[in-house]
């Protein structure tokens, strides 16, 4: 089974599923217009399915999947949402642009790189510090600190 | 007309010419930044304006709401992320054209083009006010429901490569579009978890499905620069992109009246003229595969539809006071606070204010190409940043912008599930596009149903109410060609690359 068809499969098996979690819906007319639209999915999905396996069409092979850098990217988003709220949006910014680049980047890892680093930090967020928060007083997520 | 041409002047006293350029720049910066919608934009610039005379005020309030339309489109070309609803379709062939070493060309034809469709819609707002603000008043529930269906039969066009990835995407939009409480009937849907009870807003989702999978993706390659984005200044440019764009009649004009007819209808938002236009032009071009590609005619429709529908889109508000747009919703408050109340006597009582208004926001269109250009004259050191600081400086841009829109942390999380969900989707070829016109649309067309259904309930029953009267048939009379000349067009390219298959074998 190539690709495609295993991307039909799935959002065949989606449509199912969100099909049957309509049940929980308690007031018929609230789901009419998602099951019309789940109706519309599975039947989409179908046919893709079918097309692939029918008609399967060669598929270049890919590049193996960098999973460590964006893996690691992605946990330090999550770490980086959980502080939001902890220190504060400018201090969290200012604390995951370094994590990133320091780790990410640790291959280039030297003191004038790492000053270089915080000096855009610095910069980065302080120039939304005064233009969000001191001139256009937007809200942003407050903790300790700011 | 008179009237316009006697309060002209009055736009252009020097306090009102400085505030108009003050506006222009700090809307195109603000523009640029993911996130901060036109709505946003005005809404942060309404309290600056309580110290101002009322016409400086909405001077003001106009350039930054013209600037920002436009200036959505420098993220959108430079980093592939919209910096608005309304700037998805630039980035279709704005961006590919960047990534082909083109960004300074699709920059200008960018602001030229939106510079054309903005004056046009100006001019219908100048010489068709009257009659524009009694069409607008014929959309009910079933037209709307209609235009929600027809902007839906949009969606296959907008993927290049499988139309059914695009229609599946589409499907995924319009299902996220009903995640919270029924509209209508107050009834949880899809409601997993509490951070959905609220729903899906538009804007957080714009950017989770643009920006966290473009962040991802700079992480992926060990390229050293940020995107694979190449900023050629090149001298005389300029001129040549002029004469260029100026060219493409079909694609400004089709872009330019249906930007000022969706800009007029109360509640269709422009979001979605710039994609209806846009797959216009792509069905009739001769070429249509070059759209998606890097084809600047796929810029100058998206532009100058999206800037067509800033003048059509205050008719309603000025004329009738309905505020048919979010942001024709700020600028009410901003003419209310001045003790201005719009309707007809807004153009008897208060003509002075009223046209120095109008007359700015044709100068704003003219000062939003001018800065507009210049600045793309210096867009380039974006591209200069390396990936690493590029990534994180969008991921704190991201969230910064979401949080911003109704300062929850949902919003946050949501953004951010929805990018990570999107960034698979990219991998295994789907677009971004179809799935936030769904999430656009499907408020839309949902709402207008319910409410039809109840009026027709009533009164003729539903078939009668949506399928007759004719402005209900000619909308779908569009939706019918729209979707015939998709699986016409379908059925050609198939065709086509059958023959080709075929003329290879037999030649090899």
């Amino acid at each position: 089974m190539n690709r495609d068809a295993i991307v039909g499969l799935v959002c065949l098996v989606l449509s199912a599923v969100l099909y049957a979690t309509l049940g929980h819906i308690e007031e018929p007319r609230a789901a009419a217009f998602p099951r019309t639209i789940i109706i519309a999915m599975g039947f989409l999905s179908a046919l893709m399915l079918l097309q692939h396996l029918l008609f399967p069409k060669p598929q270049a092979k890919q590049a193996p999947f960098p999973l460590l850098r964006v893996g690691g990217l992605f946990v330090i988003i999550i770490v980086y949402l959980a502080m939001l709220e902890v220190v504060g949006f400018y201090l969290a910014s200012f604390l995951f642009f370094m994590a990133v680049v320091c780790i990410m980047g640790f291959k280039r890892l030297t003191t004038k790189q790492v000053l270089s680093w915080a000096l855009g930090a610095v910069v980065f967020t302080g120039v939304l510090f005064v233009l969000f928060k001191v001139l256009l007083e937007v809200q942003t997520p407050r903790g300790l600190l700011i | 007309m008179v009237d316009f041409i006697t309060y002209f002047p009055q736009a252009l006293t020097p306090i009102n010419l400085l505030v108009l350029v003050l506006g222009v720049i700090g809307g195109l910066f603000l523009g640029a930044t993911p996130g901060l919608s036109p709505t946003m934009a005005v809404a942060l610039l309404v309290p600056f304006t309580f110290h101002m005379e009322p016409a400086t005020g909405l001077v003001l309030l106009g350039a930054v709401y013209t600037a920002t339309v436009a200036g959505g489109a420098i993220s959108a070309i430079l980093i592939n992320i919209p910096g608005a609803p309304a700037n998805i379709a630039t980035l279709l062939d704005g961006h590919p054209m960047a990534k082909q070493g083109q960004a300074q060309k699709a920059l200008y034809y960018c602001f030229i083009s939106s510079l054309v469709g903005g004056l046009f819609g100006m001019a219908m707002m100048i010489f068709f006010t009257p009659p524009l603000a009694e069409i607008s008043m014929e959309f009910g529930p079933s037209e709307m429901f209609w235009i929600a269906v027809f902007g839906i039969s949009v969606m296959a066009g907008l993927t290049s490569g499988s139309v059914l990835k695009g229609l599946i995407g589409g499907m995924f939009g319009l299902l996220v579009s009903v995640i919270g409480y029924s509209p209508m009937l107050a009834t949880p849907r899809f409601v997993f978890h509490d951070v959905l009870t609220g729903g899906v807003a538009i804007v957080p989702a714009l950017i989770g499905l643009f920006a966290i999978p473009q962040v991802f993706s700079l992480m992926e390659s060990s390229q050293k620069v940020a995107s694979d984005v190449e900023f050629k200044p090149q001298k005389g440019i300029l001129m040549k992109t002029i004469k260029e764009n100026l060219r493409h009649v079909k694609a400004l004009s089709i872009g330019s009246v249906v930007g000022s007819i969706i800009g007029v209808i109360p509640g269709a938002g422009g979001q979605v003229a710039g994609l209806i236009a846009y797959d216009q032009v792509r069905k009739f071009s001769k070429n249509p595969q070059s759209f998606g590609t890097g084809n600047p005619e796929g810029v100058a429709v998206a532009e100058s539809a999206n800037n067509a529908m800033v003048g059509p889109s205050l008719i309603p508000l000025l004329t009738l006071s309905v505020p048919g747009s979010p942001t024709a919703a700020v600028l009410l408050g901003g003419l209310l606070i001045h003790g201005l109340f719009p309707g007809p006597d807004l153009f008897r009582e208060h003509a002075a204010v009223t046209y120095t208004f109008i007359a700015s926001l044709v100068l704003a269109q003219i000062a939003m190409c001018v800065f507009g250009i210049l600045m793309s004259r210096y867009s380039h050191s974006v591209m200069k940043v390396p990936d690493l600081e590029m990534a994180a400086a969008v991921t704190v841009l991201a969230i910064f912008g979401t949080y911003s829109v109704q300062n929850s942390f949902d919003d946050v999380v949501v953004m951010f599930a929805l990018g990570t969900i999107m960034y698979i989707g990219r991998k295994v070829g789907f677009s971004a596009a179809p799935v936030v016109l769904g999430i656009i649309l499907g408020a839309i067309a949902e709402d207008n149903f319910l409410k039809g259904k109840l009026i027709a309930d009533t009164d003729v029953g539903v078939m009668v109410y949506f399928f007759t009267g004719s402005l209900n048939l000619i909308i779908i009379a569009l939706c019918a060609a729209s979707v015939g000349y998709s699986v016409f067009s379908e059925v050609r390219q198939y065709k086509k690359a059958k023959a080709r298959a075929r003329a290879k074998e037999a030649g090899s």
